[in-house]
């Protein structure tokens, strides 16, 4: 790890919010806020895997979102040290037009469904094609890099002529992957790439978004709802729960020693073999608190085993647990 | 976008289109007829010794024979004669019109559709307004103020033919906007123009097409309308809508006036609507029937 604080992270998140207006009525008036992303930091190094863990609706998403500027920002801080800002980190708001179109060269994207991320109407040659065309590959080199690509994620160069719906969900999804990594980038996110794939091919597009972190020296954020898609794939984990992160720390941290209740839910919940389901169940009863409320207290209150008068009266703040480790939770 | 030559993807898209095109029987068959009575219309002097305005009152309506090959009408007028010049009338006014309502129908609705919020609410408001204001008073408004002429017809039909095309392609538009190959093509880099272009304009081609080939026809039949009126065509110029409108109020002692203007037309709407259909499936890479 020290050999790596020689640069900045190369993405570093600070008090970052999403909150998106909820609009009624005749003049669409603002009723309220979705605070899809509230008031999350963390930090990814140069090199990692970092994975970004919770339930549906808990901000995954938009957090990935705003970082790869698709979606603007309530407030924070996303610094950005990739490609030709290495060493002074930029955000998108510093840049132009060409700077954002660098800087999305180098920060690049694997999307969940395979069927909607393809272009239907182009064959599988354009679509790896186009990344090279914006970044004004010439001809000879584009050509090279789609053959050397579709070789890496184990397709047939045969198969460049082909539409996309000629092809099973697992081979779309590796034809994204080679979309998302044709122009070499620094930094993948990867929004649930498994999670529309049927459990068989999950185990193989993980392997190869695995060997390509290796080959590239990737660094990477590994979007899953799914702990166990994340175990042994990921160095460090953040677990989210409606908008806030919980808990993080190192893969070892949060599987073998769990400190918040949810992360410990989310552990349970993953199914063993020969013994079911290992969860108790614990928790999951309580009707899930609506995230539009103003709540000063915890929002796992509604869910949580452990839950004192303490805990509706603020939010905990994240605190090191030891070896940064941290848990935002005031009774463990 | 300048560097096109070197791009694989409309060839390939192209090539693919055009092999399945004419793999499709029905529009290939479609095509040939259509072409064959646009070269008819384009030859008529050639074809036919007289001209479209020749009367011979003596005669009267004289039903189909050997001097006048499709008969008279009233006026003693050649039958065939004007239907192939009032075919040169009809698809000029039917495929202009056409184009100018696809051109404007297909921006409008995209730029509403990409754009959304206000700018969508403004475009499309103006779009309900459009469709609430009477079609013939615009019309005459039109050619009270402007000199008649057949210019000024393709653009009054083409105004209020785009609308419908218009809502049409808003709606694809913003079915496809959160598409997540839409926030790829962001991700990757494209403007937005160049992703309305690449992306978008493919994805819609379908309905588009379908819906200008509904048009032409329809647009035939309007012109006809105006003619009647006194606001299209004038005579003794002709056109298909004219002559059938014609042949249908002599209908019962003279049928072949209202038979052959009307086989003409219904084989060029037929012809139409078979290519559309072969051009949306030809263009569709996932409807191949292999």
């Amino acid at each position: 790890m020290n050999n790596q604080q020689t640069r900045p992270p190369v993405i570093s998140v600070n008090n970052l919010k999403v909150h998106f207006p909820i609009r009624k009525g005749v003049f669409s008036n603002i009723q309220g806020c979705v605070k899809a992303v509230d008031d999350i930091s963390f930090s990814v190094n140069k090199g990692e895997m970092f994975a970004l863990v919770g339930e549906s609706g808990c901000g995954k998403t938009t957090t990935a979102q705003t970082i790869l500027g698709l979606t603007p920002k309530t407030s924070g801080t996303i610094d950005l040290a990739i490609g030709p800002w290495n060493q002074t980190p930029v955000n998108w708001n510093d840049l132009d037009k060409k700077g954002k179109k660098e800087l999305r060269k180098h920060l690049q994207v694997v999307f969940q469904d395979p069927y909607s991320s393809l272009d239907p109407r182009m064959t599988i040659e354009s679509i790896l094609e186009e990344p090279l065309v914006i970044h004004d590959y010439a001809k000879k080199e584009r050509s090279d890099r789609i053959g050397q690509m579709l070789s890496k994620v184990g397709l047939s160069s045969e198969y460049l002529h082909r539409f996309p719906h000629e092809f099973s969900g697992g081979q779309r999804q590796r034809i994204g992957i080679a979309r998302a990594f044709i122009t070499e980038p620094e930094v993948v996110i990867a929004d649930e790439p498994v999670s529309a794939l049927d459990v068989s091919i999950q185990a193989q597009i993980i392997n190869l978004l695995q060997d390509l972190q290796k080959d590239f020296n990737l660094t990477m954020i590994f979007i899953s709802h799914d702990l166990a898609v994340v175990r042994h794939l990921a160095n460090r984990l953040g677990v989210m729960y409606m908008g806030k992160i919980v808990e993080s720390g190192t893969e070892e941290q949060i599987f073998n020693s769990p400190l918040h209740p949810y992360t410990r839910l989310l552990l349970e919940s993953i199914p063993l073999p020969g013994k079911g389901r290992s969860s108790k169940g614990q928790g999951l009863q309580d009707e899930q608190n609506s995230s539009l409320s103003a709540a000063k207290g915890c929002t796992y209150y509604p869910r949580c085993p452990k839950r004192t008068e303490r805990c509706l009266e603020s939010y905990p703040d994240l605190k090191d647990a030891g070896e940064s480790h941290l848990v935002s939770c005031f009774n463990c | 976008m300048k560097k096109n030559g070197t791009y694989s993807r409309g060839t390939s898209l192209m090539r693919d289109a055009l092999r399945r095109f004419v793999r499709n029987r029905l529009s290939v068959t479609g095509c040939i007829v259509l072409l064959f009575i646009i070269t008819l219309c384009l030859a008529a002097p050639l074809l036919t010794p007289y001209t479209y305005d020749y009367q011979n009152l003596s005669s009267g309506a004289t039903p189909p024979g050997a001097q006048h090959l499709l008969g008279t009408d009233i006026l003693g007028r050649d039958l065939f004669t004007r239907i192939l010049y009032g075919g040169r009338v009809s698809f000029a006014v039917g495929l202009c019109a056409t184009l100018v309502s696809v051109l404007i129908g297909v921006a409008w609705g995209a730029i509403a559709g990409w754009y959304g919020g206000k700018t969508d609410t403004i475009m499309m408001r103006f779009v309900d307004i459009a469709y609430a204001f009477p079609f013939t008073i615009f019309v005459i408004i039109l050619m009270v103020f402007f000199e008649r002429s057949l210019l000024l017809l393709f653009i009054a039909i083409g105004a209020v033919e785009w609308l419908t095309m218009a809502r049409i392609v808003r709606g694809q538009v913003m079915a496809l906007r959160h598409q997540e190959f839409v926030d790829a093509a962001i991700g990757l880099g494209l403007r937005q123009h160049q992703i309305l272009l690449r992306h978008i304009l493919p994805n819609i081609i379908g309905p588009v097409i379908v819906y200008a080939t509904l048009t032409i026809p329809a647009i035939m039949l309007l012109e006809a309308f105006l003619s009647y009126l006194g606001l299209g065509v004038q005579p003794p110029s002709s056109s298909w809508g004219i002559l059938i409108r014609e042949g249908t109020e002599s209908m019962e002692t003279y049928p072949w006036l209202l038979i052959f203007p009307a086989v003409v037309l219904s084989l060029t709407l037929f012809s139409l609507n078979f290519i559309g259909d072969g051009l949306r499936d030809a263009l569709d890479p996932r409807s191949s029937r292999e």
